[in-house]
């Protein structure tokens, strides 16, 4: 299928789990059919200019922009010379650098400004791969990008395949190789692991399995010889689910145990009786189960004696007569938004959700973050931007203090807001969430560095990390919610840990609204590995709530805040979040 | 006034659409403009004839709308009412209404002639008598209906949703719950999952059902029936008598619920066997008129004590349960929104009966245009 894409000229992604042969395959493809190979490796850092080229600032300063000083980067030089353009990968690209991509891919061509436009000469073609299970530092691939690729799904080789793989990358007939195998795919469908190993984890096994006998002197392996060498080779390599709890000593344990006893060869019975993290579909199907659950109007009017007089007809709200109400009592009045904003009138809960949209969002701006250029500081990395330099010091710059940079840093700080949403937090919680989903969201504003869950007894993440919302498609998730279930506060600090694990961030913390009172799951203070700083918006008066939320937000120096309403909330959050 | 509607003129025949003249509302009658129809599968039996009717009629007997008008003496409804209507009406005052059984009423007497309960019709075409559906006729824009036959409702809920509690929903779910009386802890088979069986499924499950076993040749209607609750879902009758004989280890289910198309010898005999000693079945769907459709053995009948019984409307009480259905569906219990699988204007009434027979729909429904 390669063969033919890359000889009807087609553009290619390759998608596969690592290590399932992606770049051997490509290499010796385009080895075997005589086509020149332009690598690159896909990473945050790959900036546009790293990608197309850029003009040698010495050369520039001493003699201006000529075409001798552009340095030329791997995009021109594959499509200059025709050559097929390798990029690993791709789902670690910035979005930027992908924009770049897609013109080249589109129009057959790019434009450099003060290099002039470069056409694609016959036989230019991009080949990607990426791994679509990688949630670590990567962002979506856009459907711009998938509407000019063919895809080409890679998946893990068959049994007796990864056996011949072994061998050969061994150059043993190890006798271990069977059982390096079977554990290797044992980790691809243990229910406990997000992300397997693949094969390269079953030929260091055979090769530590084998080290390891001749060094202790065994004939055949010992059990215990095989068990270090299967820690060794596996338990950096896969990827836990968040919501287990378990390390990866016991799952690699565990499958040994299940291998060494043939009888019981179907994958491990997932042990624990917890909750679970739901993501993507799961956590849209969790939304909207909740939301089944709504409110007619003789029960909003029973609530809330101002009800009738806010919303006088079915599918009516009045919005100026809420905005009154808010501004003399912002907490009754969001509290009553939040039930209108489930309510059983479906215009009535649309208006309310578009109305709550618009307040909360308006009630958490604390300012757009800037983003784009900074001047140079000791110590700090980018891409030097020359036009802006040379402007900004009319041509010469003198020291280090006239260099601009263009940011390419990765956020600073990480952030992930974790919502109570266990029986205690209704209306009025829930308003207070909505807000602190908007503040989070609107201070990390386009810096993917912000991801948002709730919890009772699963964890449902409304915004993973690096994937960032809308913020009043967020807000309305996040009304979308019902109060109901346990509080399992472990599971949800470990559920944030692995989101904020995947953003590359300087520091990562992470903002609890929540009473801090756990009925459900194991110790709260032990599942703060992971999180750098937790800062608690404390919802319950109780002492022992307090307590709870103070202790916890202390064990990592972090703030704890009492949420007591939405304007110490937005004033609260905008004290953790105000840049500068 | 005059009023779009679509109508059979014989058995046999496909649905014309025609517009019809329609008389304004006598004592205790009311004009209702529908919002929405289901398409029930009642309907089609009065196409294919297995319903003896007169013709020729307006069809449609699950409707959803707004009151009008209202004649005189009319005091379970005004102007402005948002009303399901229930298929049979209910007076509060003859035998059956008074002594709790409201879904056979004596006012359901002309539900096949069509007339009102004062035996003259409310359509015309050509100075001709045009019936209505159950009293109904809600595949016409506008009808004047007996009061008897309204629920008014929250004007908060959806019309196009609420229109399914007007027949189906009750049917199914109160089959399960009221007529067989599903226990927690049974395990309850049911058969044939259209409009009707889909809702036993869902009542099945809320009465506590621990097997609840959808039988279904359509693949899409199985997984349907699994998104609504059931346990288990299988394409036939032996298929079913298997997996029942391993899940009670021979014993038997408690409850059989017939609820297909078109009801004939052989799903009632399947029904009767999957069910164990002391058990029940309980048949909602409808077949020819004529036809024999009951044949079993009495002796076992006897010998295992088993139960075969019929019921309409689910045993269900109009007024109260249409009612309770949709305060179920507002706390999100009762699922609809998954009910509705295709939505038709009233010119593509035959592509929405066709579909129901091609099996492409739980429920297809009709929204009006005025």
């Amino acid at each position: 299928m390669l063969c033919v894409a890359l000889e009807t000229g087609r553009h290619v992604v390759l998608e596969g789990p690592p290590g399932t042969g992606k770049s051997t395959l490509l290499r010796a493809t385009a080895r075997a059919a005589g086509i020149g190979l332009v690598f690159v490796e896909g990473n945050a850092e790959l900036t546009p200019a790293r990608l197309l080229g850029h003009h040698d600032p010495a050369l520039v300063l001493q003699a201006g922009y000529r075409p001798e000083a552009f340095v030329e980067g791997p995009l021109l030089r594959a499509l200059r010379e025709g050559m097929l353009l390798y990029v690993e990968e791709l789902n670690r690209v910035p979005e930027e650098t992908l924009n770049v991509l897609i013109t080249a891919l589109a129009e057959g061509e790019v434009v450099v400004p003060r290099v002039g436009t470069v056409r694609a000469a016959p036989g230019f073609r991009l080949v990607a791969a990426m791994n679509p299970f990688d949630a670590v530092g990567t962002a979506r691939i856009g459907q711009a990008v998938y509407d000019r690729v063919c895809r080409i799904s890679v998946p893990y080789q068959d049994e007796p395949g990864e056996l011949e793989i072994v061998r050969r990358a061994t150059g043993t007939d190890s006798p271990h190789a069977p059982l390096a195998v079977a554990v290797a795919r044992a980790t691809r469908s243990h229910p406990d692991v997000r992300m397997g190993a693949s094969v390269r984890g079953a030929i260091d096994m055979v090769h530590l399995a084998e080290g390891l006998k001749r060094l202790r002197g065994e004939a055949r392996a010992s059990a215990e010889t095989l068990r270090d060498a299967a820690l060794a080779a596996f338990t950096g390599r896969i990827r836990l689910d968040e919501a287990s709890g378990r390390r990866p000593e016991e799952v690699v344990i565990e499958i040994l145990e299940h291998l060494g006893d043939p009888a019981s060869r179907d994958p491990p019975r997932q042990t624990m009786a917890s909750g679970r993290v739901l993501e993507g579909c799961s956590a849209a199907r969790a939304l909207r189960e909740g939301e089944r659950r709504t409110l007619g109007r003789a029960q909003l009017a029973a609530a809330h004696p101002e009800f009738v007089h806010l919303s006088p007809g079915v599918g009516q709200l009045r919005e100026e007569a809420w905005e009154r109400f808010w501004h003399q009592q912002p907490d009754r009045a969001v509290e009553i938004l939040a039930d209108l904003a489930a309510a059983t009138d479906p215009e009535l809960r649309r208006r309310a959700r578009r109305l709550a949209g618009r307040v909360l969002v308006r009630a958490a701006s604390c300012g757009p973050r800037q983003r784009g250029y900074r001047r140079l500081a000791a110590g700090e990395e980018g891409d030097l931007d020359l036009e802006r330099t040379l402007e900004r010091a009319q041509g010469r710059p003198r020291g280090p203090e006239d260099l601009v940079l263009r940011g390419w840093r990765s956020a600073e700080r990480a952030t992930c807001l974790v919502i109570d949403q266990s029986g205690s937090m209704r209306g009025r919680g829930l308003a207070m969430a909505a807000l602190a989903a908007a503040s989070i969201s609107l201070a990390a504003a386009g810096r993917l560095a912000c991801s948002v869950l709730a919890f009772s007894r699963n964890v449902v993440v409304l915004q993973a990390q690096g994937q960032p919302r809308e913020v009043t498609a967020l807000v309305g998730d996040v009304l979308r919610l019902r109060a109901g279930g346990t509080t399992d506060l472990a599971l949800a600090l470990r559920a944030a840990a692995a989101q904020l694990a995947r953003a590359d961030a300087a520091e990562r913390c992470a903002v609890l609204i929540s009473d801090c009172l756990a009925t459900a799951g194991g110790d709260p203070l032990a599942a703060l590995g992971g999180i750098d700083r937790l800062h608690v918006l404390g919802t319950g008066a109780e002492p022992e709530s307090v307590r709870r939320g103070r202790e916890l937000a202390a064990r990592t120096g972090g703030r704890y805040l009492e949420a007591t309403g939405v304007r110490e909330v937005a004033a609260a959050l905008g004290r953790l979040f105000r840049p500068g | 006034m005059k009023t779009k509607a679509a109508i059979l003129r014989s058995s046999g025949q496909d649905w014309q659409v025609v517009e019809l003249e329609l008389d304004p509302p006598k004592a205790n009658e009311v004009l209702i403009r529908f919002v929405a129809a289901g398409l029930c599968h009642s309907d089609e039996h009065l196409r294919t004839g297995d319903l003896p009717a007169r013709y020729p009629i307006v069809g449609g007997h699950e409707g959803a709308g707004i009151i009008e008008q209202v004649g005189p003496g009319v005091t379970r409804v005004k102007p402005g009412d948002h009303v399901v209507c229930s298929f049979i009406p209910s007076c509060g005052r003859c035998r059956w209404c008074s002594t709790g059984r409201q879904n056979l009423c004596d006012l359901g007497a002309t539900i096949l002639d069509g007339s009102l309960p004062d035996q003259t019709f409310r359509f015309h075409a050509d100075g001709e008598d045009v019936g209505a559906m159950c009293m109904l006729g809600t595949f016409s824009q506008w009808s004047v209906i007996s009061e008897y036959s309204c629920v008014p409702v929250d004007p908060d809920l959806p019309l196009e949703k609420a229109v399914l509690v007007g027949c189906g929903v009750p049917t199914g779910w109160g089959s399960a719950v009221y007529a067989a009386g599903v226990r927690p802890g049974d395990t309850v088979v049911i058969y044939g999952i259209g409009g009707i069986g889909i809702n036993a499924v869902q009542g099945a499950r809320h009465a506590g059902a621990k097997n609840v076993v959808a039988v279904d040749p359509v693949a899409f209607k199985r997984e349907k029936a699994e998104e609504l609750g059931a346990t288990h879902s299988v394409a036939s009758a032996q298929e079913a008598q298997d997996l029942v004989t391993q899940l009670t280890l021979g014993v038997g289910a408690e409850h059989a619920i017939v609820t297909v198309g078109v009801v004939g010898e052989e799903v009632v005999e399947a029904a009767f066997n999957v069910i164990g000693k002391g058990g029940t079945v309980t048949i909602t769907g409808l077949g020819g008129l004529a036809e024999k459709t009951v044949h079993l053995s009495g002796t076992i009948l006897t010998l295992f004590e088993k139960r075969v019984q019929g019921t309409l409307f689910g045993s269900a009480n109009p007024i109260y349960d249409i009612r309770k259905m949709l305060d179920l569906y507002r706390a999100g219990q009762v699922k609809l929104d998954e009910l509705v699988t295709n939505t038709y204007r009233l010119e593509q009434i035959n592509q929405g009966y066709q579909d129901l027979l091609d099996g492409k729909n739980i429920r297809g429904v009709l929204i009006h245009e005025h």
